[in-house]
């Protein structure tokens, strides 16, 4: 029997605490990177991978994966405007508070991957949740055999970060950057990022970690695994409706998976089954 | 089993003892909720006394069918599943989880908590319990415990009650958890339908059982009376036709894209009625409620169900359109994906989702159904 | 075995050729250079040669008279530029323009068609790859079609 006594004085896990916008970076028209330092006491520090309920006063919440941690410990968060409650988030200016609670989910093993070659694939948004994994990388070289990003948008004008891309090749990561469609300003690849992997030298010993769209994970770890590529060492991040993100509410189930708990963050051996099957 | 030397482990008592029964607990300051006739139906309700128990009252359940019928006798647990559970007393369809003011740049947050009230559960069904024991593993689960749930939870006297007579829609023998209670009870009681006069056997489950029961009006129960409630027990079991092999839900969960899941989305409203009556049932959504001034949310906690289409919504639409997906996905995790979370089944064969289908989608019918269409396919 | 045979054997989708496969290939084949911003191939006009890129990057574009050219997929070292040599009426269904100086092998795709014709063992095998190249592309073009990156109000 669970020990009901202790629940009872249980923190309320809805609590949340209350943060304050001190830098507001506009990635492109729907798109904005804040960096969030709490008012009070900080929230536990968050692994990569993880994510954060941000809370628009007022209109609700909504799940976001971390894009990165400061020096002073302020939480960094990517944030598209796709509803009621990201047009909020995007909307706030340095100053506005921002109610957090987390941070949840699991996180992208890493440390697995000392040692390993380490290859990272972001498709479009998908560049923020890991980007956590290609700071850890681009700043510890000795770490890993061989650190390489491929990242793909749908514009060149789209790709996130160009500055912290520049950073990451300073430190000795191969960067690769392909985009679906492209004018005559960009000399870079365009197609799918799949064209990217195959291109890529990779083997039993490579590490992947793949956050975008479901369909180009999907095809991501198809042309992983033809250049064998473990299952086991391929790592995706998925993304589901989420109400309460400590397992409650249901609304994020996927499978045996609850994607607030068991997620977002899963080995492309577990999640293949779950995500090839059409949900229509 | 916490028995006392100085107190009785069981007991036989009459109606007045039965009345003494809520009295003493009514005594002990707890709102004592009971099954009643109310709305047309046998429901659960505050009772003063055994007059507002349903005496004489049973029911006639099928696909999508609820019928009050007399008995023709003054028993008073001749009745089966209740057409509610219990989910909502521990787990209300509408919580209050948050409250937010905003004065100038401050915002203040405050989580309510409900308090603490002693009540008592009377006349628990066996699949009820057990229900309440699936619960527990969601929402007190260490690494995610939801408070409100504990307080409510917190102090609850359960008398169970057997069940002799159960409703065309029942299966718990084959789900294992009934027709009679074991375990998780304060005191359990055991109509033995057909004494004269009209007694009931008591059994102590907890210490503070054993302490109520010796304060009531009774006798000891003999050998005979033993064998008396084992022979209401064995002719329950023997009267329940449903069953759900436990074999076959894996195999429908093998075939998820068999045609057999358009043909029950044929016919499935997606309504949620079987979300909502399902004792196990947890899903909710939460939703900020906002003042016209825009300075007082209120966060609600609401049950929701997986049958509606904006409970996947993500941007760029909801991930399971199809009838078909949502109905696969409802039944898949009672009694597959459950088992993977929580170490159980989710379903306790009480029969509520086939009573109150409107179409009356029995899932002991489609199962096996869908457990073969997997056989079909395989190679 | 010549140079430009050793080149074509290094390439992993040629890996795997016939020896005579390649040495046919060779024997039809010049390598070329071609600096960034030159179109190679030109909408509409008869497909008599392909490449195969060596170095450097080509793009497939598509014009439009108020969008400019469009790149909607490039090609990268090891890659086939050009499969419209192979089936009639065998003319360029895109243009293809050089965005980083690149090396290409040339090969006359007339002469490769009359020692295909000839040989069928030589044709399935050119079939084959040409093939495989074609699905490759139309399953980016598909995917392009989901457009994933999209965002609400793009």
């Amino acid at each position: 029997m669970t020990d009901t006594a202790a629940a009872v004085n249980a923190p309320s896990p809805m609590e949340p605490s209350m943060y304050r916008v001190t830098a507001r970076d506009v990635e492109s028209h729907d798109t904005v990177t804040l960096t969030l330092a709490p008012m009070a006491d900080a929230l536990p520090a968050p692994n990569p991978g993880q994510f954060f309920m941000l809370w628009a006063f007022g209109i609700g919440e909504a799940p976001i994966s971390v894009a990165g941690v400061t020096a002073d410990g302020s939480i960094v968060h990517t944030i598209r405007a796709v509803g009621a409650v990201t047009d909020a988030l995007v909307a706030l200016r340095p100053g506005d508070p921002v109610g957090m609670r987390g941070p949840y989910g699991t996180s992208w093993p890493v440390d697995a991957a000392a040692g390993a070659d380490v290859l990272v694939v972001a498709g479009g948004l998908g560049l923020a949740p890991v980007r956590p994994v290609i700071d850890a990388i681009a700043a510890d070289p000795s770490r890993f055999r061989s650190r390489r990003v491929l990242i793909g948008a749908r514009t060149p004008g789209a790709l996130l970060y160009p500055g912290a891309s520049a950073r990451w090749e300073s430190q000795g990561v191969a960067v690769q950057r392909i985009v679906d469609r492209a004018g005559p300003d960009w000399t870079g690849p365009v197609g799918l990022i799949t064209k990217l992997i195959e291109q890529s030298t990779l083997s039993e010993h490579t590490h992947a970690f793949l956050c975008g769209p479901e369909p180009m994970m999907r095809f991501s770890a198809m042309a992983l695994i033809d250049q064998g590529v473990p299952p086991e060492q391929i790592w995706v991040s998925l993304e589901r409706n989420m109400h309460c993100a400590y397992g409650h509410c249901g609304h994020c189930q996927l499978g045996s998976l609850f994607v607030c708990r068991d997620g977002p963050i899963v080995s492309w051996a577990a999640a293949q089954a779950v995500v090839r099957i059409p949900q229509r | 089993m916490g028995g006392s030397t100085l107190t009785p482990a069981t007991l036989i008592v009459e109606r007045d003892g039965l009345d003494a029964l809520i009295g003493e607990l009514r005594a002990q300051h707890r709102t004592v909720l009971g099954p009643l006739v109310r709305d047309g139906v046998i429901t659960h309700g505050e009772v003063t006394g055994i007059d507002d128990l349903p005496i004489g009252w049973t029911e006639q359940q099928s696909g999508g069918t609820y019928r009050l019928q007399p008995t023709g006798t003054d028993e008073i647990f001749a009745f089966s599943t209740p057409s509610e559970s219990w989910k909502r007393y521990v787990h209300p369809p509408r919580a209050l989880m948050l409250r937010a003011r905003r004065e100038g740049p401050a915002i203040t947050v405050e989580t309510p908590r409900p308090e603490p009230e002693p009540v008592a559960f009377f006349g628990v069904r066996s699949c009820d319990l057990a229900a309440l024991g699936i619960l527990d593993r969601v929402l007190l689960d260490p690494e995610a415990t939801d408070p409100n749930y504990a307080v409510r939870r917190s102090d609850i006297f359960i008398v169970a009650a057997g069940c002799s007579t159960p409703a065309a829609t029942c299966f718990c023998a084959s789900m294992q958890t009934g027709p009679s209670p074991t375990s998780g009870f304060d005191l359990s009681i055991a109509e033995l339908k057909g004494s004269e006069p009209l007694s009931y056997l008591i059994a102590a489950g907890t210490e503070r059982g054993a302490e109520v029961l010796g304060l009531l009006p009774g006798r000891s129960a003999t050998a005979a009376d033993h064998e008396h409630a084992t022979a209401v027990h064995d002719q329950a079991v023997a009267a329940m036709h449903r069953t759900l092999d436990a074999a076959d839900p894996p195999r429908a969960a093998a075939a998820p894209e068999h045609p057999q899941w358009n043909d029950i989305a044929e016919r499935c409203l997606a309504c949620g009625n079987c979300t909502m009556v399902c004792p196990t049932c947890f899903c909710s959504s939460v939703e900020d409620t906002t003042s016209l001034d825009g300075n007082h949310t209120d966060r609600t906690r609401v049950w929701d169900s997986c049958f509606g289409l904006d409970f996947t919504h993500m941007h760029g639409g909801p991930t399971r359109t199809s009838i078909a997906s949502r109905y696969r996905h409802w039944l898949l995790h009672k009694l597959v994906t459950w088992q993977d979370q929580f170490d159980s089944s989710g379903c306790v064969g009480c029969g509520r989702c086939i009573t109150w289908c409107p179409v009356g989608i029995d899932l002991t019918a489609e199962i096996p159904k869908l457990a073969r269409a997997a056989t079909e396919v395989a190679p | 075995m010549t140079d430009i045979a050793h080149r074509l054997l290094a390439m992993p989708a040629l890996a795997t050729f016939d020896q005579k496969v390649v040495d046919v290939l060779a024997s039809q084949a010049r390598v070329v250079s071609v600096p960034a911003g030159q179109r190679i191939l030109t909408e509409g006009d008869p497909a008599d040669t392909f490449h195969i890129v060596l170095s450097g990057r080509v793009a497939i574009e598509i014009n439009s008279p108020n969008a400019g050219p469009i790149a909607i997929e490039t090609l990268e070292p090891g890659e086939l530029l050009g499969v419209s040599w192979m089936l009639p009426p065998y003319r360029c269904t895109f243009d293809a323009r050089v965005t980083d100086a690149a090396e290409l092998i040339a090969i006359d795709a007339v002469a490769l068609r009359a020692a295909a014709d000839a040989d069928p063992a030589l044709g399935y095998a050119l079939f084959k790859y040409v093939a495989g190249v074609v699905r490759d592309r139309l399953q980016a073009a598909r995917v392009q079609v989901l457009d994933l990156y999209r965002g609400r109000d793009d």
